[in-house]
This record gives structure tokens, C-alpha cells and sequence, in this order.
């Protein structure tokens, strides 16, 4: 099997085939490994602010095929809905394929997309489906007014859940609290050392945290002590998620339910709001172009579990923040699989700014997750609040 | 110092394969490693998860230890041609080993993404160096240290079944077969296997934990702390 130095220019481009070994629009370091040097065979993409059409680099040849199929031009795969796995014969060649083939193994329909390819990539392998009951789909997305607020999310299955036939392990919800005060937002990743049941946590924590906030977060209670009502709603919904477990899952242990969890409410006054989040989960800001983290990124080594719920002392794990208000921006809720991908990758930054400069459909939601990603397999969840006209969320 | 990269900065799973080079390793042990070691790098190259995450360092230790290999991307990876020498020093090979990963870790960049290094130790005899190997143990496998690894060893042959699983963190495996080759074969494809699927756990929330798939060729050694009372 060949590897894909991979690139693919937007919809509507023309795709230049590289002479072999050819590097066109060089990049910064591509931090591929300590070591080994500059490497002139790897490409990568421009860094952010990078022209439309410039994601990514050319690194592999498309076949007459892109422009034979089904009348458009056929579609280099994604590893979700990926279809280009069973084709590739090695470097400099390509067989893309071709949506009007019947189905099997390695050959499927998709639609396009102009999502960059980013790093030096493995073949996708074809993906498989989990038989598990307690599944979630691999797939979901929103977009649409909320209190009057524009929100979009999406959240698409990992490449390794796919390549092992697991299910995909994260939730989002919003909600509204019972004084229509504030929206609260909630982004939860299950463990994945508990492959078949963390998923049921995350998605009970994630009803939970909105269950809680409903009631607990209101104008008064915010303006008193905002952080403090964020930290209690996630104590009082680990505990929820602990009761729950006890009465309809007793074969459980709470462990079993594990979840990371990111929450945010935000009064719809348009006053800053606040953050809180247990584990690797993240919030981030987009404004005039710059991004923002409200919780640090973390140093060492990236698979140590911080902390998740549900706990016996969830109060020891939760990390509070208040939201700033220098600029209006979006706010992001993420799960690690996106977090760690917009700390490490100018090019998928880039493309999520430009993907998010306006409020996204369910469907443009999900597509804008469609990226691939060197090293970057993991389920990929994101719920994007924007700002209003006169600045709204900051 | 933004903590959002400039560049880009894919995530790396540092793995470092510590390997006895000593005399008793001449013949079929060490011809079999040599003849595994292009396999090795392919089989992780053609698996995508891993290929694009999995970074491999080889140090050998005889009487002194030598990285053969710093902490490179397989892609570009030229397998190094092993020869036996000298005698057998632990402390050498894991010393080198923690100076490799340091090394390797650190030269990625300042935010960069790793995951917790994973050291595969294989040998086939005894320390018989003055030098007290338990202090580099401790040094390269402390959770404190960010660079900080977990050891998986691998006895065969004259091996001590003891020692072995003393230089590990969680497991210790000694080969059943007579056969060093065989040993070394079964060993090495224990070594893939366990680079791959701990690979795959990476990409879950709070994933990553250390996986070593075994076959029937290797038996798991209780750890030191299993065998105290």
C-alpha cells in the first residue's frame, strides 16, 4: 500500500498533477518526527490566512476519472464516507472512484467536498459499521435558531472507530434555561477505554448538565456567581448521572460512563458568559480572525486522562472560566478530536474560519468537519454559537 | 507563547525498541531481528493510524549502548543492520533509551502533541555489568517526568524471568520457544501488534492505554509487586 502526501484543492479548481517527488508552495515545518530533518517529500499546507484554493499541497495525481462518474467531478474519498481506499496502486497514481459504482468493499458513493487534506496521510481503510444496540450514529448535525441565537453542530465518528467497527463516543446538546435567561451548551466525549458503554455516559451527561442548568442557571444566579453555578451544575449532573446508572444500568460501575465534559452559558443580554469543563475538552473563540482558548491546552503527554465524570468528587476535577468580552466573536465547544486539531493544525484553523465565517447549516456543519488530518482519527465534535449583529456573544 | 501552533504539528507516539546486541545474540536471534526490522516498518506504515502517528527510536546495548536510531518518522526510516559485541549492560541500554526519547520529544517543537512514550526492551541473557541498571529504570519510566515511558520487556533464551519483568512497567513476557529465532520472530510481531492497537486506542477521549496483544508463544510474567507476598 502506497501513503497519500495528500492534497486536493477546493471545488472548481483545476488539480495540477506534481511531477513525482515535485513540492509546489513550500511550508513551514511539517514537524513530522525529531530527528529527521526538513523533508522534502512531505507536504503540508499553507499556514493560516492562506489564500482560498491554496489548502494543502499537491501530492498525488488525479485520474481522468475526476471528471468522468456521474456528470461532476468525481470525488477524492474521506475516511467518513470515504471513497477512494480500494483504488490506490502506489505514488504518482491514483484511481479516484466513481459515484455511480454499486457498493463494496472499498467502493461507495459520497458526496464531494473542498475539505483540505492536511500532512502526510495513510489509506483510509474501508469503514465499518458497529452492531453494538447502545450505538450512536456516526453522524449528526444541527443548525438553526435557538432564544434568537444562531447555533450549528456537528459531531462525525473517528477513523479508528470506523477501521474497528465501534461507535462513536461523543454528544452535544443546548438548551435553554427555564427563565429564558441563558443558553447552555454542552459538548461530552466518552472514554475510549470503555468502548462499548461510554457513549451511553456522555450523551446522559450531556442531558444531565442541561437538565441541571435549566433550573439552576438563571439571571440571578449568574449575575451572582457565574462560575460557581456552572461548577455545581456539573457536580449535581455527575451525581444525576450516578443515580441514573444505579436505577436503569445496575450491571454498571460509574467508570463505565466515563465522559469529558465542556459547558458554557451565555445570558442572552449579550454579557460575557462562563465556561467550565472536566478533561480534555475545550472552549475556544474565533474573532476578527484570532483564536482564542479559554482553558490551557495542557503540556506532556497527551494521554493521560485528567479527569471525568461521572466522580465521587467531581468538584476536584472542574475547571471554571469567565468568558471575555474584548470582541465579538464565535464561541466553540469542542471535543478533543477538534481541539487538538485547531492547537496543532494552521490549515484546519483556516479552513474553520473560513467554513464558520457565517452561520452553517446542519449540513455545511458536518461537511466542515470532513477535513483529514495526519495523526488526527479520533471523533470530531463541534457546537459553534455566533455572535449576534450587534456583537452578542463575545 | 500562543498555544496554537504555527505549523503544523500532527500528534506522535514515541516508541523506542531497546535491543540486547550482546555475543549470545550472534547467529539466528540476531538475523532474525535484522530480516524483521524492514517488515516492522512496513506493516505499521500500512496501517493508517498508526503510520501517521507512530514515531520509532532502536538503541542496542551490549557493554555500552548505541542509538542506532533517533526518534524518526518510518517513512523515511532506513532500518539500521545490527551486529553482536561484547557483553550485557541494562543500565547502558536504558539510559540511552531515556536520552533518545528525551531528545526526540523535546526536538519536536515547544506544544507539540505525544503521546506517552512506550519502550520495548528485549533481551536474551543477564546483566553482568557493575553498573546498577535500576536507577536508569527509574529515571526513564518516572510518571513525573514528562518525558517519562512505559517498558515492555521481553526475555528469551538465558534470560532471567525475574530481572525481565523487573524492568518493565506493567508487562513482562518471556518466549516459550527453544528457538531464539523463533523467539526473536514471535517477540518483534508481538512489538507491531502492540504499536498498532495502542495506536488505534489514541484516538478516543482519554485513550491510550497500553495494549500488548500476545499469542500463545509468550508467557506474561508477574510483575514484582504481584509476586511480594
Amino acid at each position: 500500500m502506497g501513503r497519500l502526501t495528500a492534497w486536493r484543492g477546493r471545488r472548481g479548481e483545476a488539480r495540477r498533477v506534481p511531477e513525482p517527488g515535485a513540492h509546489e508552495n513550500p511550508v513551514p515545518d511539517a514537524g513530522d518526527g525529531a530527528g529527521t530533518g526538513s523533508d522534502p517529500a512531505r507536504s503540508t499546507v499553507p499556514e493560516t490566512g492562506a489564500a482560498p484554493g491554496t489548502y494543502g499541497l499537491p501530492g498525488r495525481a488525479p485520474a481522468e476519472e475526476e471528471t468522468s462518474g456521474a456528470g461532476r467531478p468525481a470525488d477524492w474519498g474521506e475516511h467518513y464516507g470515504g471513497t477512494e481506499a480500494a483504488g490506490l496502486a502506489g505514488p504518482g497514481t491514483t484511481t479516484a472512484v466513481r459515484s455511480d459504482l454499486p457498493a463494496q468493499a472499498g467502493v461507495h458513493a459520497e458526496l464531494p467536498t473542498d475539505a483540505p487534506w492536511i500532512g502526510s496521510l495513510g489509506i483510509p481503510v474501508t469503514p465499518s459499521l458497529t452492531p453494538l444496540p447502545a450505538a450512536l450514529p456516526g453522524l449528526r448535525a444541527d443548525g438553526g435558531h435557538l432564544a434568537g441565537r444562531w447555533i450549528a453542530a456537528a459531531s462525525l465518528v473517528g477513523g479508528t472507530h470506523l477501521q474497528a467497527g465501534t461507535s462513536a463516543q461523543d454528544a452535544y446538546r443546548f438548551t435553554v434555561t427555564a427563565d429564558g435567561a441563558a443558553l447552555v451548551l454542552v459538548v461530552c466525549d466518552g472514554l475510549g477505554s470503555r468502548p462499548e458503554t461510554s457513549q451511553i455516559g456522555a450523551v446522559l451527561l450531556a442531558e444531565q448538565i442541561c437538565a441541571v442548568a435549566r433550573e439552576l442557571a438563571t439571571a440571578e444566579s449568574l449575575v451572582m456567581a457565574g462560575e460557581t453555578v456552572l461548577s455545581e451544575t456539573l457536580v449535581r449532573a455527575s451525581a444525576a448521572v450516578t443515580r441514573h446508572r444505579a436505577a436503569a444500568l445496575p450491571q454498571l460501575t460509574d467508570s463505565a460512563l466515563s465522559s469529558t465534559v465542556a459547558v458554557c452559558v451565555v445570558p442572552l443580554d449579550g454579557t460575557p458568559g462562563w465556561a467550565a469543563r472536566v478533561g480534555d475538552c475545550n472552549v475556544l473563540t474565533l474573532a476578527v480572525g484570532r483564536w482564542g482558548a479559554v482553558f490551557e491546552n495542557g503540556d506532556g503527554p497527551v494521554n493521560q486522562v485528567s479527569g471525568s465524570l461521572p466522580h465521587s468528587a467531581p468538584e476536584r476535577l472542574v475547571e471554571t472560566a469567565a468568558l471575555h468580552a474584548e470582541r465579538p466573536g464565535l464561541l466553540i465547544l469542542a471535543t478533543d478530536g477538534v481541539a487538538a486539531d485547531l492547537f496543532n493544525s494552521p490549515g484546519t484553523r483556516a479552513w474553520l474560519a473560513d467554513r464558520w465565517s457565517q452561520p452553517c447549516g446542519p449540513a455545511r456543519m458536518a461537511d466542515s468537519l470532513r477535513y483529514r488530518l495526519q495523526g488526527s482519527h479520533d471523533d470530531r465534535t463541534a457546537l459553534v454559537l455566533w455572535p449576534t449583529e450587534e456583537g452578542g456573544i463575545r | 507563547m500562543s498555544e496554537f501552533s504555527e505549523s503544523e504539528r500532527p500528534p506522535v507516539f514515541p516508541v523506542c525498541l531497546v535491543l540486547d546486541v550482546s555475543w549470545s545474540m550472534a547467529g539466528p536471534p540476531l538475523a532474525a531481528v535484522n530480516a524483521m526490522l524492514p517488515e516492522i516498518k512496513q506493516v505499521i506504515l500500512d496501517d493508517h493510524a498508526t503510520g501517521e502517528i507512530a514515531r520509532l527510536a532502536m538503541v542496542t546495548f551490549s557493554d555500552h549502548a548505541e542509538r542506532v536510531m533517533p526518534l524518526t518518522d518510518l517513512k523515511y526510516a532506513v532500518p539500521p543492520v545490527l551486529a553482536p559485541q561484547g557483553g550485557t549492560n541494562f543500565a547502558a541500554g536504558l539510559r540511552t533509551a531515556y536520552e533518545t526519547l528525551r531528545e526526540g520529544i523535546s526536538g519536536l517543537g515547544r506544544g507539540s502533541t505525544y503521546h506517552r512514550p512506550v519502550v520495548f526492551f528485549v533481551s536474551d541473557g543477564e546483566h553482568n555489568s557493575s553498573e546498577d541498571w535500576t536507577g536508569p529504570f527509574r529515571d526513564l519510566t518516572s510518571k513525573e517526568d514528562k518525558y517519562g515511558a512505559e517498558v515492555v520487556s521481553f526475555g528469551f533464551g538465558q534470560a532471567n524471568r525475574s530481572v525481565i519483568a523487573q524492568v518493565s512497567t506493567n508487562f513482562a513476557f518471556y518466549a516459550n520457544d527453544g528457538d531464539p529465532a523463533a523467539a526473536v520472530r514471535e517477540i518483534l510481531s508481538t512489538v507491531v501488534r502492540s504499536i498498532r492497537t495502542t495506536s488505534g486506542s489514541f484516538n478516543s477521549s482519554g485513550g491510550g492505554a497500553l495494549s500488548v496483544p500476545v499469542g500463545q508463544a509468550l508467557s506474561q510474567l508477574p510483575l514484582p509487586q504481584q509476586t511480594v507476598n
